[in-house]
């Protein structure tokens, strides 16, 4: 019954926190496939250690930890793959947690400059993040070609990268927070 | 470079776009430099934001909705007799811009580039920009799109201008475009797809693109049977040219003879004679094993690599391994190699959502196809730590018709266990009970799992070979020496 319940908090904690974790992963190996491997493979270790988790402690905090190991085994595994190297990883994964709270009140901006793209835009960004439909198929959808398809993705993330620059600077020059 | 040219590479990186040098190029300048690390992380974010988002406001895609909102406009619109002298100039201009509109439709739309001449099952077309056609009829022109078989048995049978047919079935997704240099292009996804291609101009060869290959095709007949990670390319007639995606190793392949293209494999693609089969085949654990389901476990490497570290930080020399080392090596070479189960999650599993996975895929690049013969058994031996049930299988690939299925049979086992499992107790994933029968099938991977991670489960050696017929008479028992023993 213990174990059940044990079982249940860290299912509660690790839905709760999942997608934080895997954006983590996602900064260092952006492939969707991949990072959600590298966290199947983290939820094992996780749950394999849970016992030595410290309730007082915020989840996150610990679990990264074991997020980073995954990557460096997965960075490791796939070296014969184009990837980032351990040490620019490692360093990422350090600035992210030393940025976090300036990366972290940027993302309150995302929804927001979204929302200020055309349709046209959105239902891209929908379809390949969202309803995660191929570059190849989104191809044949649009009849663009799957150079122009990844460009026009890579301008849209721009935009939206400028966006939330714009607005971080609005925010500080008006002397709010997020 | 310049920080434009960064950004540019940072969101290349980030959709799997850049090239190997690009890359280490991109891991150098964030090793060095802190500001750039700042602005990778700031643009990653949002790739990583947008990848997790959990809601989109965005209900439909951005041409549904405009065509909505038209409709919407068209049904509200009443028109007051006031307006009417005006209306009448509008609708004037409005003929006008329809006629203008019509013909330059005409000259852009996109042409039909298919007929379907055949049609069974549940097939569904999605053309050029989203459009979605579920009542395909035989005759149908279709511009280039998506073909999506939606069951098993569905069957759409299509030619091209050319008169090249093509037929996609056993829940085939295709996509088919045309170039403007009338270059035909072909992405299977999954399924099935059969062809008779007429001669095709060199320097524009049919492209057939599954996930794990490359297919150029100048004039042949043949058969692709794709899963997400292998593909089966048997040729009829003509030569087709077979390339692997993940490092571009290729082979040519002729009349009557097959390849099977396995994303994960790093030997070379082989050319095999379909009539030149072997029933046998054991399992070389450390070489066969897939990456990620199955953890190769050697007492004899583990010290070999020790020795080896020794030996490089000059802790000794050679002459001295068999003193230092002897006594451990003798009681590794006592001990058996094995794979591990790994965690693999699974989909809809009726066993929860992760499993403990073994994964042997039989080696491609081997001269001769391994055929499931008729009274075919597979040995599988290996360990649990507790009382389980694990479950065995199979994936095959047909031989005399193009299809491929997933075979798979249970166990309760306890302690070391030693099985041996006649192939006709597979059932077919699909349809247990009945379905194609795995007998003459060709077999390209071989997996074992159970859903107790506790079990932790290990697989020692795995061989198909023959049923031995013989049998022993033993205290009242016939036993027979491939089977369980049973009471005469």
């Amino acid at each position: 019954m213990e174990r059940l319940d044990e079982h249940e908090r860290f299912t509660r904690l690790l839905i709760q926190h999942e997608p934080d974790l895997l954006r983590c992963v996602l900064v260092v190996v952006p492939n969707r496939s991949d990072a959600r491997d590298i966290m199947q493979e983290c939820s094992v270790a996780l749950w394999r250690r849970f016992a030595s988790y410290d309730a007082e402690r915020p989840f996150v905090g610990w679990a990264l930890g074991f997020v980073r190991i995954e990557i460096r085994r997965f960075l490791r595994r796939s070296s014969q793959r184009a990837r980032l190297t351990e040490r620019a990883a490692e360093l990422l994964l350090q600035d992210r947690q030393t940025h976090a709270v300036e990366l972290g009140a940027r993302q309150h901006h995302l929804k927001p400059c979204i929302e200020r793209l055309n349709k046209d835009h959105r239902a891209l960004l929908r379809a390949y993040y969202y309803e995660e439909r191929s570059i190849a198929e989104l191809s044949a959808i649009s009849s663009r070609s799957v150079d122009a398809v990844y460009k026009l993705l890579q301008r849209i993330r721009q935009k939206l990268h400028e966006c939330m620059e714009l607005r971080v600077r609005q925010n500080a020059a008006e002397g709010g927070g997020t | 470079m310049t920080g434009q040219d960064w950004e540019a590479l940072i969101h290349r990186y980030l959709d799997g776009k850049a090239n190997r040098q690009e890359i280490a190029q991109l891991s150098r300048e964030l090793e060095s430099d802190g500001e750039m690390r700042l602005n990778y992380l700031r643009m990653a974010n949002i790739h990583g934001a947008l990848a997790t988002i959990e809601e989109f406001d965005e209900s439909r895609s951005a041409s549904e909705t405009r065509m909505l909102e038209l409709v919407s406009q068209f049904e509200q619109y009443k028109p007051s007799p006031q307006k009417r002298r005006f209306q009448y100039a509008l609708s004037a201009v409005t003929f006008l811009l329809l006629v203008i509109g019509v013909w330059t439709t005409w000259i852009f739309w996109p042409s039909s580039i298919v007929t379907i001449t055949s049609i069974e099952g549940i097939v569904q077309w999605m053309g050029d920009g989203g459009k979605v056609i579920k009542d395909l009829k035989v005759g149908q022109s279709l511009t280039g799109g998506i073909i999506e078989a939606r069951s098993r048995d569905s069957f759409l049978e299509f030619r091209f201008r050319d008169g090249s047919m093509l037929s996609a079935s056993e829940g085939a997704v295709l996509t088919v475009t045309v170039t403007d240099q009338a270059q035909k292009s072909l992405r299977l996804r999954s399924g099935v797809l059969s062809a008779e291609v007429e001669k095709q101009a060199t320097n524009r060869p049919m492209i057939l693109i599954t996930p794990s290959a490359r297919f150029e095709i100048l004039g042949t007949r043949f058969d692709v049977v794709t899963t997400e990670e292998h593909s089966k390319l048997s040729v009829q007639e003509g030569l087709v040219q077979a390339i692997r995606l993940s490092d571009g190793k290729s082979v040519q392949i002729g009349a009557n003879q097959s390849t099977i293209v396995d994303i994960q494999s790093q030997s070379e693609l082989v050319a095999r004679r379909s009539d030149q089969s072997v029933s046998v085949w054991q399992a070389d654990l450390e070489k066969d094993r897939k990456a990620g389901e199955g953890l190769f476990e050697s007492p004899l490497h583990i010290l070999r690599r020790q020795i080896r570290n020794a030996l490089g930080r000059g802790e000794l020399n050679r002459d001295q391994i068999p003193e230092v080392y002897g006594a451990r090596i003798r009681a590794a070479m006592g001990k058996e190699d094995v794979v591990r189960a790994q965690p693999k999650s699974i989909r809809r599993g009726r066993l929860g959502d992760v499993v403990q996975m073994v994964t042997l895929n039989i080696r491609p690049d081997k001269p001769n196809p391994v055929v499931i013969a008729d009274g075919s058994l597979f040995r599988v031996q290996g360990k649990v730590l507790v009382p389980t049930e694990i479950r065995i299988g199979f994936g095959a690939f047909g031989t005399s018709r193009p299809n491929a299925d997933r075979f798979m049979t249970s166990r309760d086992v306890d302690g070391g266990f030693d099985l041996q499992i006649p192939v006709r107790e597979f059932q077919n994933r699909r349809k247990p009970g009945g379905g194609t029968s795995a007998i003459g099938m060709e077999i390209f991977t071989w997996f074992c799992l159970t859903s107790d991670p506790g079990a932790e489960l290990a697989i020692s050696h795995v061989k198909l070979m023959p049923e031995i017929r013989v049998t022993i008479e033993n205290n009242g028992y016939i036993q027979d020496m491939n089977t369980e023993p049973s009471r005469q």
